[in-house]
């Protein structure tokens, strides 16, 4: 029985080593790329064990990218990526088939496809001048009303609030601009999206260094590195805001 | 080995060899004397269950405290660091467990204690690792790795508390698992039919141990996981049932598994040797209601199209929900008379009083001023409480006394 005990015991210690040595040949033979991602609550997420991360590609935009499969929930979809002449790869089109060459990271859809909107609203500012705005969501307001934009760092619409008589209101947030302006017009585009999900979705953040991180400011742009494998699969290898590593 | 069990049961046997006769009452003493040590010992050291408790409550502890270390100097100590207390911490309890139980024996509790600790220590490695390389933290595979890793030691070493842990593990993993393949309210109740499938597979899993004299000390955990598993599913299910949500085409494979594992375990229940009292009844009743539980599932399982949009509730399926739970009730509170096992009585009476206040509720809270209700409730159930309370005594005492017959 002592034998068998002794053997038990390291073959459960060699499993721990095997997982080790997996994802160690995993991160050293794998294609290393950077994606953008936002954490899905920036001003808090850093304070837990880790951070819940939203990534571009974590929902497609199924128009733009040319889509016509359907998708059902849980169905298995291979996004190819490409770098451009920006610092991290892009969704370049997806499908459910496996990409014959390039680079692609493999998921699974999370609900299956839905109908979202994409709003272009025009405004009239106070001096005079047109400007187009993308926000994320617009609702409750028409042609004519007064409307308030809070506009982060990288020109996006992370607040629109509705001007009234009573009082006016005020963006808040570091680096953040206020346009107050009457609507012109409003065009609404309904597109289909998904949301995927690649299994590179936590980061555990080392205690202490997440307290420098917490502190960054919400419009910082924070890329993570995945080491890829040959079956699109990602590891995650790293975590950089705003060009700096951490 | 005596144990203070043992000399406990022996004394209540004395006394009725005594009055039947078979032995003078000078000669009960002079058998119990030989046990006063035991007692002494017992009396002022504490007992051995409290031993096992105190040293099994201690492994816990390090074990988490294991964790927590690692975790709270996360950037402090390297990753070589980490994984190196991983492994000398699950190497040395081990070594120091298997030492002291098997090759000193000095202290063969604390032993096996450190052997459990060991078993959660390989588990927090699992779950260290994966967060060493940001494996998602739903991260279904590690209780799986967990529960298969372990479930041999609990074998070859003959420890429920390892199975227990084990099968704990398999049922966190079948939970995790399944949860990533059911997504939104339709889940619920595929979810239930399947730990109730599972429950019964569990049960009918711990009748075969006992069957087989080498395993038949390790077949507790799986009876009692499975018990329960059945039975809280079944009183989910006495609330609502929507027939064409209990099976998912997603969950084919778990199906699979579990009807072939249930249909294996029942062909050896059946087997000639060794059979129990009530063995037709037990093996009729897990049969009936994995029929029951299939006849469920078929419709959602075939046409996953075919389901309305909404939830159907239909009258006809929650009656018979509930008519079978209530048989479910009786029927292990007459199986626990006839197999001599407390558990199944007290498992019974247990989902029997949770049953009556459910129903209760549903019946009452509308009619009823909430005021009266809440008081007609308590003293239903303190009444209830007494009646059950007394009941169970004299079924209980009546076990005790077709024992000394």
């Amino acid at each position: 029985m002592r034998t068998k005990y002794i053997l038990l015991v390291v073959l459960q210690a060699l499993f721990l080593v095997g997982m080790i040595g997996m994802k160690q040949a995993w991160i050293a033979r794998g294609e290393k790329i950077k994606l953008k991602t936002v954490p899905v609550d920036p001003r808090d997420i850093f304070r837990g064990d880790y951070a819940r991360l939203n990534y571009d590609i974590s929902s497609l935009d199924l128009d733009s990218l040319g889509c016509k499969e359907t998708f059902q929930r849980n169905d298995k979809v291979y996004v190819a990526i490409s770098k451009g002449d920006k610092d991290y790869y892009e969704a370049v089109s997806v499908s459910s088939k496996r990409p014959a060459e390039g680079l692609y990271v493999a998921g699974k859809t999370k609900y299956g496809q839905r109908t979202n909107s994409k709003w272009e609203v025009s405004v009239k500012t106070e001096d005079g001048t047109m400007k187009t705005f993308h926000p994320q969501w617009f609702y409750g307001m028409k042609k004519d009303d007064t409307v308030v934009f809070c506009i982060d760092r990288q020109g996006n619409v992370q607040n629109s609030m509705k001007e009234n008589a009573e009082h006016s209101q005020k963006c808040y947030g570091e680096e953040v601009v206020t346009v107050k302006g009457v609507i012109e017009e409003v065009v609404e585009t309904k597109y289909q999206t998904m949301d995927v999900q690649y299994g590179i979705e936590s980061y555990f953040v080392e205690e202490g260094k997440g307290r420098i991180i917490e502190s960054a400011p919400r419009s910082s742009e924070v890329l993570v590195e995945i080491s890829l494998n040959k079956k699109g699969k990602g590891l995650i290898t790293g975590l950089y805001i705003d060009g700096k590593r951490y | 080995m005596a144990d203070i069990d043992f000399v406990r049961k022996l004394k209540g046997e004395l006394k009725a060899w005594i009055s039947e006769g078979i032995i003078a009452p000078e000669q009960e003493e002079r058998i119990l004397s030989r046990y006063r040590v035991l007692e002494e010992a017992e009396e002022k050291a504490g007992s051995s269950t409290l031993i096992t408790v105190i040293s099994v409550m201690g492994s816990i502890l390090i074990g988490v405290g294991v964790i927590l270390f690692i975790a709270a100097n996360w950037s402090m100590i390297p990753r070589a660091g980490k994984l190196a207390i991983i492994f000398l911490s699950l190497f040395a309890t081990y070594a120091a467990g298997w030492y002291l139980r098997y090759e000193k024996k000095t202290f063969p509790k604390v032993g096996a204690s450190l052997i459990l600790l060991g078993t959660i220590i390989y588990g927090a490695g699992i779950f260290l690792i994966a967060q060493i390389y940001n494996i998602s933290v739903h991260y279904p595979n590690g209780p799986l790795m967990w529960g298969l890793g372990v479930l041999p030691l609990a074998y070859l070493l003959k420890f429920r508390s390892i199975l227990l842990l084990s099968l704990l593990d398999l049922l966190l993993w079948m939970g995790m698992e399944t949860s990533f393949r059911l997504e939104g309210h339709d889940s619920f109740f595929s979810f239930v039919a399947l730990y109730l499938a599972s429950g019964l597979m569990f049960w009918a899993v711990g009748l075969t141990h006992r069957k087989f004299e080498p395993v038949k000390g390790l077949a507790g955990p799986y009876v009692v996981l499975g018990v329960l598993s059945v039975f809280v599913a079944g009183y989910a299910f006495t609330f609502e049932v929507d027939r064409w949500r209990l099976g998912s085409p997603g969950l084919a494979v778990f199906y699979a598994v579990i009807a072939a594992a249930f249909a294996v375990s029942m062909m050896a229940f059946l087997l000639p040797k060794n059979r129990e009292k009530g063995w037709v009844a037990e093996a009729a009743g897990l049969s009936g209601l994995m029929a029951l539980v299939c006849f469920w599932i078929i419709p959602g399982l075939l046409v996953p199209q075919g389901m309305p949009d909404h939830y159907s509730h239909e009258e006809s399926h929650s009656i018979i929900a509930n008519l079978v739970y209530a048989a479910m009730i009786v029927g292990i509170i007459v199986l626990g008379y006839i197999k001599r096992y407390n558990a199944y009585i007290n498992i019974g009476i247990l989902f029997f009083v949770l049953d009556v206040i459910a129903r209760y509720f549903d019946f009452f809270w509308e009619l009823l001023p909430r005021s009266i209700f809440f008081i007609a409730g308590g003293i239903m159930l303190l009444a209830g409480g007494i009646f059950l309370e007394k009941k169970r005594r004299k079924v209980l005492a009546s076990f005790r006394l077709e024992e000394l017959a």
